[in-house]
């Protein structure tokens, strides 16, 4: 009788144990997320790319004129020139570097992907969609600088079904 | 007296494996639990001076990662 007790408690016991660890990795990733987020807000990271938007905004016209044309250099001179204000140059850096410390954190499945999509990619989507040509040309074959906007950028929607805990999405 | 020995192990060792998941579990949950808010000096937080206008995210007007020929940064990842 023991002994059945024994084996059913094993055959049980191993799965829940694990089942409570995967979860607490999980959980653990999530709030390492949120405190990238508590970052973004407590830096002001929000008002940078405000600023860069508005700046990009403002150029509008010329942004459409250069798609029209499918002229992907001028692009790069115009977002060039924008940055030329030591004020938009210094708030992109700022974003650049904090998103380069989110990407690889993502990327290593250190962070959360659907938290980092639902917290931040909307801002790395702005950043890369109006500043994505001129972070690409700052970009050095051994430097990783730059690239962990393109990585947040990179993560899909999450798909509203439940998953297991240990089946942490790709980052494409 | 084997055999008492060899039942007291039994149910050592399968209450041991009844025990380990649920205080891990516990342990996991106490973690989880909201940290009660730190009282800072009596004061509470200013509130902010900045209108909503400026807190909240702006968006660009003109996406050129949704153009019809996107350039070729925004497939980067």
């Amino acid at each position: 009788m023991l002994s059945y007790l024994v084996s059913m408690t094993t055959i049980l016991g191993i799965p829940v144990a694990l089942y409570g660890y995967l979860s607490a990795q999980q959980s653990s990733r999530v709030d390492r997320t949120f405190e990238f987020y508590k970052d973004f807000r407590a830096a002001e990271l929000q008002d940078d790319v405000n600023l860069l938007v508005e700046k990009f905004n403002a150029k509008a016209d010329e942004v459409s004129k250069f798609l029209a044309n499918n002229d992907e250099a001028g692009l790069t001179e115009l977002e060039k020139t924008i940055l030329q204000d030591t004020k938009a140059n210094a708030a992109l850096s700022r974003v650049v570097v904090f998103y380069d410390a989110v990407g690889p954190c993502v990327a290593h499945s250190l962070c959360d992907a659907d938290a980092t999509v639902a917290l931040l990619k909307f801002q790395a989507q702005q950043m890369v969609s109006a500043y994505g040509a001129y972070v690409v040309s700052q970009q050095q074959p051994q430097s990783p600088f730059g690239s962990g906007i393109f990585i947040v950028n990179g993560l899909t929607v999450p798909a509203k079904s439940w998953s297991w805990p240990w089946s942490a999405r790709s980052t494409n | 007296m084997g055999s008492l020995s060899r039942c007291i192990l039994q149910l050592c060792v399968s209450a041991a494996l009844l025990a380990a998941p649920a205080l891990w579990a516990a342990q996991a949950h106490a973690q989880d639990a909201p940290k009660p808010a730190q009282q800072n000096s009596g004061s509470q937080q200013a509130p902010s001076t900045k209108s909503l206008s400026n807190t909240a995210p702006k968006a660009i007007l003109v996406d050129p990662c949704k153009a019809k020929n996107p350039p070729s940064y925004c497939g980067k990842h």
